[in-house]
Order: structure tokens, then sequence, then C-alpha cells
């Protein structure tokens, strides 16, 4: 499947969905505009893996900060990971935080309420 | 007009957070953009860095900043006029004040207000569940809302901010926004 790049902005986090070489990550900040349409490709992306596979995508979510608009559409795209995950796919978030940041880390604790899976925290110093 | 209206009530502002202990640190008047989101919440950060303003305050304050901009961008009222707006950034003693206001369609404004008040009852716990069930539930606007973003501002603000709807003619009004948050 195609890989997925996304250049950082002032506004609009880094993604890289990329099968070829393993690496999965979304890191940055995240207020752009339009979080629906910045995401989209994103959702396209998980939307379109193959059929479960033994192979663990490791997703690292690395923000330094999220918009209220992010966070909705960010809980919606977790949601679908979820249901791939109930589906079969075996698939990890790693939540990272800055440890001067409770934020972050309560965003990731409230998205693991939310949509029902657990996460890998890990603190940055 | 609403751009008079708008002229006055910054002016107004202005007035309101300059005096003895008060300081105006940076302000803005004008139409709204995804571009001046980011330039302006860039620029109060970089200034209340070099103001001394703790980390978590400026943390705070941005976070603030970032959902009011959004509002002005994403729920202004008319084509015909633009998204004017005017934010104000200032330090009234030991607090910091951010004052942002836009014209939007009556009906919204009405809507804001009656979250506004909702919101304005709360206790931190009640605010935390609401913004819980907000997240839970998946009844958002075409636009993402649902109400977080004001649900973001009273927590970040520990609920300490005020609010104004002024009519400018049955279609619409100005609505203005105010939270104070202190350097500690």
């Amino acid at each position: 499947m195609e890989n997925l790049f996304i250049k950082e902005t002032l506004n609009s986090p880094r993604v890289i969905l990329d099968q070829t070489k393993k690496r999965f990550e979304i890191s940055g900040k995240s207020f752009p505009e339009n979080a629906r349409g910045f995401y989209q490709p994103v959702f396209e992306w998980f939307r379109n893996l193959p059929a479960p596979s033994a192979e663990t995508i490791r997703l690292s979510l690395s923000f330094e900060y999220i918009s209220s608009s992010s966070i909705i559409i960010l809980k919606q795209l977790l949601s679908q990971i979820k249901t791939l995950i109930d589906n079969g796919a075996s698939i990890e978030i790693l939540w990272h935080y800055d440890l001067t940041d409770n934020d972050i880390k309560d965003t990731g604790e409230e998205y693991e309420k939310v949509v029902g899976m657990k996460f890998q925290f890990i603190p940055k110093s | 007009m609403p751009s008079t209206l708008m002229e006055n009530r910054y002016s107004d502002a202005l007035s309101r957070n300059t005096g003895p202990g008060k300081k105006v640190i940076t302000s803005y008047h004008g139409q709204m953009d995804q571009d001046r989101v980011s330039m302006l919440s860039y620029a109060a950060e970089h200034q209340l860095d070099t103001e001394g303003a703790r980390r978590g305050t400026i943390k705070k304050i941005f976070n603030i900043l970032i959902e009011m901009l959004q509002n002005v961008l994403l729920h202004s009222a008319t084509p015909e006029i633009g998204k004017p707006f005017y934010f104000i950034l200032a330090r009234n003693m030991e607090d910091y004040v951010v004052t942002c206001a836009n014209i939007v369609k009556a009906d919204t404004a009405t809507k804001i207000k009656a979250s506004l008040d909702e919101i304005k009852k709360m206790n931190e716990r009640q605010l935390k569940n609401h913004y819980m069930e907000v997240l839970s539930n998946d009844q958002y606007s075409a636009k993402g809302g649902a109400g977080l973003g004001l649900i973001t501002i009273a927590l970040k603000s520990n609920n300490n901010f005020t609010f104004e709807e002024v009519r400018v003619n049955e279609h619409a009004a100005l609505f203005e926004i105010s939270a104070t948050i202190p350097d500690k």
C-alpha cells in the first residue's frame, strides 16, 4: 500500500505512515483550520490497511499541543483504529508526552477511557 | 454598522486594560484567517516569554487564545463583512487577561451564551465530566465543535471568564469573551 507523508507546518503535525521503513508517527502541534480535512488522508490510510497480518503497527503519537477541534477528530481516528484492532489488526499506540506537560498526558488518558483502548505512555525528558 | 460597533468596543476594551498596574501586551483588530491564528498565538507566546511569564501560564494562555481565535475563524457571521475581530492580551497586576470578540449570527450568539451560562455554573469536577461527555458522544457539528473549545477555555481559566453579547441588528451580534489567568 501507499506510504503517507505530510510535512509539519506551524499549525499541523508531521505525519509519517511508512510501511517500507516500518515507521508510523504523527508529531507536532495540531490546530489546523480544517482538522477533518487535514486528517482525512490518515483515515484513508488506515481504511486501506490490508487484512490483519501478524505484523504489528506501532503508531507513535507525539503532540506538543492539540486544539479542541483536533482532539475531536483524533478521537474519531482512534475509534477507527480500535475497530480495526477488534477485527484482528495488531496496532499499538505509543503516546509520547513531555514530562513537564500534564495536559498532553491527560489527553492520552482521556482517549484511553473514551475509546476503550490501552496506550503505551512514553515520557520525553 | 458592525465595523463602527467593533471599533468602539475595541477602543473600550483597550481602555479597560490600561491604567495603574495594567498593561496591554499585544492587541490586534482586523480580519481573521488561519495564518492570523498561528501568527497571533505564536507572537503572544513569544511576548509572554519575554515578559517572564511562567511556562505553565504561557501554555494555558496559548490554549485559550487558539480556542478563541479558532472560534472566530469557524463561527464568524456573514460573508458580506468577512470575519472582523479584535483580540487583546493584557496584564493586570499578577494576572493575564485575554479578550477576543467577533461578529456572529444572532442565533449563534444565543447558543454560545446558553452554553457559557451552563458552563459558568459548573465547578472543576463538573466541567471535567462535561468535557468527557462531549468527547464521548459523536454529535459533532459539521465544523467539528460541540462546544469543546468553550469548555477548554473554562477549564484553562479555572472558570474565570466573562462574556457579553451586543446586538448589531436582528441578524447579528458582537460576542466578546474575556478570560483571566493568574501567573502562578
